[in-house]
């Protein structure tokens, strides 16, 4: 089941090419390697924009990361969690 | 016949948001999965995957039932801007082929092809467009390749999913002409059921029958219906960077729970019409006439409209209107469905009245402040209070 999380966390990523990968992020002092980055998109808030991130873990379990471009500030919005 | 020879194809994405869900979450690919709401609260099925399918689920059922057929399918809330931005990876895609390209939906598209094409050229497009949808994003869609819009999109839904189906005129006939009219796109079972009646019980004898009876019968839609039987159809493909003129601007609110409260309808109502009032101003559109829709508990739907004298794009005054139309039409039982749309709609400036009054030169002054800082700071930065309390008037 997927859940909502909104929680702030530190990211590790690769800026190239005019955009970011993430590659590691580390949460509830758990760091989780990013192994495959599967989707991204972006929203608008006002003037703001907050980028999107789904991303698999080494063991499949399923994240979304935003990072809010005026704040520079990440987050992890959602989880899906194996077991 | 159509002249002179035309090739178009119409490209329907495979179950696209449970696709797209899929696509980003490994763990959902596989298994039955419905997109739509929360399941706690009332909402329907936006989209089924083809595993959840097999269990009857279709879109527009309500998630109750979904869960009911399959209790084991995965339930995902929808998120339009995922599926929005693939849209647009999709249609970028789609451009590489032919600049004709006419955005339908947000998982269907129209292209057409030079002029001269033929249609076996057409499906070599289709098949690399296909393969390139399926190597640069892991979607599959179906596609149709026909002389015209109404066959190329019949044709994308012969074979469903990953298809790639042409049709010209005789095989369109072939195909669709022993089927009931429900069978045709834009023929629903009250139509289907109202062409009984006239003895009409399959698509070839529509396609024979005498057009002054379908007429009479259906009016002006009874000519549409004789040429969608044929397979006649001449409508242009329109890309989407030439602008289509707005016929409507509206919003709509489902509710959670259905609602007989006066007072909750009404600062609902104000809501909406401030969303309306506001991408009015923020498209550069004013409009004629306020329509209201309602729908009961009982999935009942009515709309009543009203024009006014002039055009505005002003949020309280529609919501005047609309507040009248409102009470004069609603019989005090629950809604769960409440819109307002402003229809016959100018665009720019020079179609707006001129303002003779300086009260409403001011009042435009303020709405447009607050515009502004919607825009810079999201829509909940400021509101008004008759969205938060009774409006006494």
């Amino acid at each position: 089941m997927i859940e909502s999380i909104e929680e702030p966390i530190e990211v590790l990523g690769l800026f190239r090419s005019g955009g970011v990968q993430p590659l590691r992020f580390r949460w509830k002092s758990r760091v989780i390697r990013i192994r495959k980055v599967t989707g991204d998109w972006s929203v608008n808030d006002g003037r703001d924009r907050i980028h999107y991130f789904s991303v698999l873990g080494d063991n499949s379990d399923y994240y979304e990361l935003s990072y809010h471009t005026r704040k520079l500030t990440w987050q992890l919005s959602r989880v899906w969690l194996a077991g | 016949m159509d002249t002179p020879r035309r090739c178009i194809l119409h490209i329907d994405m495979d179950a696209f948001f449970a696709a797209v869900e899929a696509l980003m979450n490994e763990r959902y690919r596989g298994k039955p999965l419905v997109v739509g709401g929360d399941l706690s609260r009332r909402g329907v099925v936006s989209t089924a995957s083809y595993e959840a399918r097999r269990y009857g689920i279709r879109s527009g059922m309500s998630l109750a039932e979904a869960y009911y057929r399959c209790p084991h399918a995965v339930f995902v809330e929808g998120n339009p801007h995922k599926y929005v931005h693939v849209s647009g990876q999709v249609l970028r895609i789609l451009k590489e082929k032919t600049p004709r390209v006419e955005p339908y939906s947000i998982d269907e598209a129209f292209l057409e092809l030079e002029p001269g094409t033929s249609l076996e050229e057409g499906v070599e497009v289709g098949a690399e467009i296909k393969e390139d949808v399926r190597d640069q994003l892991g979607l599959t869609c179906s596609i149709g390749v026909a002389p015209n819009r109404y066959i190329a999109k019949m044709a994308s839904g012969v074979k469903k999913p990953d298809g790639l189906t042409m049709l010209d005129h005789e095989s369109y006939r072939r195909m669709f002409w022993p089927k009931s009219p429900e069978s045709l796109f834009g023929v629903g079972k009250k139509t289907a059921e109202a062409l009984r009646t006239i003895g009409i019980e399959t698509v070839r004898e529509l396609a024979v029958f005498p057009v002054n009876r379908l007429r009479a019968a259906f009016g002006v839609n009874g000519e549409g219906l004789k040429q969608i039987a044929n397979g006649i159809d001449h409508s242009a493909v329109t890309p989407y960077y030439e602008e289509v003129p707005q016929k409507s601007l509206g919003h709509e609110v489902t509710l959670e729970s259905d609602v007989s409260d006066r007072e909750q309808l009404l600062r609902l109502l104000v809501s909406i019409c401030e969303e309306v009032g506001r991408d009015m101003r923020k498209e550069g559109y004013s409009g004629r006439v306020v329509v209201v829709k309602l729908r009961f508990s009982d999935f009942k739907t009515i709309t009543r409209q009203r024009a006014l004298g002039g055009l505005t794009d002003d949020s309280e005054t529609i919501y005047r209107i609309a507040k009248d139309l409102f009470l004069l039409n609603w019989p005090e039982t629950p809604i769960r469905l409440l819109g307002v749309s402003m229809s016959d709609l100018s665009h720019g400036e020079d179609d707006a009245e001129p303002d003779l009054f300086e009260i409403v030169s001011r009042r435009r002054n303020a709405v447009e402040a607050v515009d502004r800082l919607k825009d810079r700071f999201g829509e909940d930065v400021l509101r008004k209070a008759a969205e938060m309390r009774y409006d006494p008037t």
